[in-house]
């Protein structure tokens, strides 16, 4: 067997006795059969090493109906909040008092006293 | 080179019908489904990002977006390999928007090597990681779905959506790369 036709079984990982009697006798294929089996072991402590931490979690996105269900509670809220505040709110007290009680008669101004005793003066 | 894949022996049954209630609205149907692939998403998108910050919110945003697009599933392919697919396109949108943004991440790419260096004969997790960061996108998705995911050349196919014939070829370039980078670390580990 050549050294290139056991290079291109020991990369695509196909053991055979004819590879392992040239290897017996070629120091450079050897050499490529212990760093391929090297990195073989890596690969290995790779598939078992590597792992997500166990705080690792998959949040979904909410179902469309939930976020509907939010948006509507979102809305209602408020609007509930708002009722039930003004139910219990007390009522303003108007001053009813002021409104009916007839007004008491002014005095009259000084331009309105000058104006009369103008006309009066006038009549004469 | 990788065991197989533990989802493709019929476990596949369950996933559909946990699809299916979710679908119809069934929440816990698909809180199921997180449990059962949370793990092996978390996985694809850190191989992907190969950087440990920022996966869980990235693996966040893949299932979120599975449940957001499960009504477009038709159940063609494996609903994981699907899930896969969002998986890895997250992961690599993500690490490009994530380079663009930030110069930091372009100048990690090109740094020469240091003291950080290997001391080591097989690559530790971390050196994995760097390594990992080193290939290109599509060289990276092939490498994490097959040799940490365990996933099927078929399954792969499905996932990256790409020939068969390119899932076996595009393996091969990304190993021999992979072997180089970790070749030339340790010569320059050496070297220092």
């Amino acid at each position: 067997m050549h050294c290139e036709d056991a290079a291109r079984r020991l990369y695509a990982g196909e053991p055979a006795p004819e590879v392992e009697i040239h290897l017996s006798a070629c120091d450079e294929c050897r050499l490529l059969a212990e760093d391929l089996a090297g990195m073989n072991d890596a690969f290995a402590r790779a598939r078992t090493e590597w792992a997500p931490s166990p705080r690792f979690r998959v949040t979904l996105p909410a179902a469309p109906w939930r976020k509907l269900a939010i948006a509507a509670c979102l809305l209602v809220l408020p609007l509930a909040g708002w009722a039930a505040a003004s139910l219990q709110s007390p009522r303003t007290n108007y001053d009813m008092t002021a409104v009916l009680e007839p007004s008491t008669p002014s005095t009259p101004s000084d331009p309105q006293i000058l104006a009369t005793i103008f006309l009066e003066e006038s009549g004469r | 080179m990788a065991p197989s894949n533990p989802m493709s022996d019929g476990k596949g049954m369950h996933d559909e019908l946990l699809v299916r209630r979710s679908k119809g609205g069934d929440r816990e149907a698909f809180g199921q489904l997180v449990a059962r692939h949370q793990n092996s998403v978390y996985r694809v998108v850190r191989g992907v990002l190969a950087d440990p910050a920022e996966c869980e919110d990235v693996a966040q945003e893949v299932f979120l977006k599975a449940y957001g697009s499960l009504a477009k599933f038709r159940g063609e392919a494996g609903f994981f390999t699907w899930l896969y697919r969002i998986a890895v396109n997250e992961a690599l949108r993500h690490r490009r928007r994530r380079a663009f943004s930030n110069a930091d991440a372009l100048q990690e790419v090109e740094a020469p090597p240091g003291p950080e260096m290997p001391d080591e004969d097989a690559p530790t997790l971390r050196t994995l990681e760097k390594l990992l960061r080193k290939l290109s996108d599509e060289f990276r998705a092939i490498v994490v779905l097959r040799d940490i995911e365990s996933l099927s050349y078929q399954e792969i196919a499905e996932t990256l959506e790409i020939p068969l014939g390119t899932v076996e070829s595009r393996l091969f370039r990304a190993r021999q790369e992979l072997r180089a980078l970790w070749r030339k670390m340790k010569e320059a580990k050496n070297a220092l």
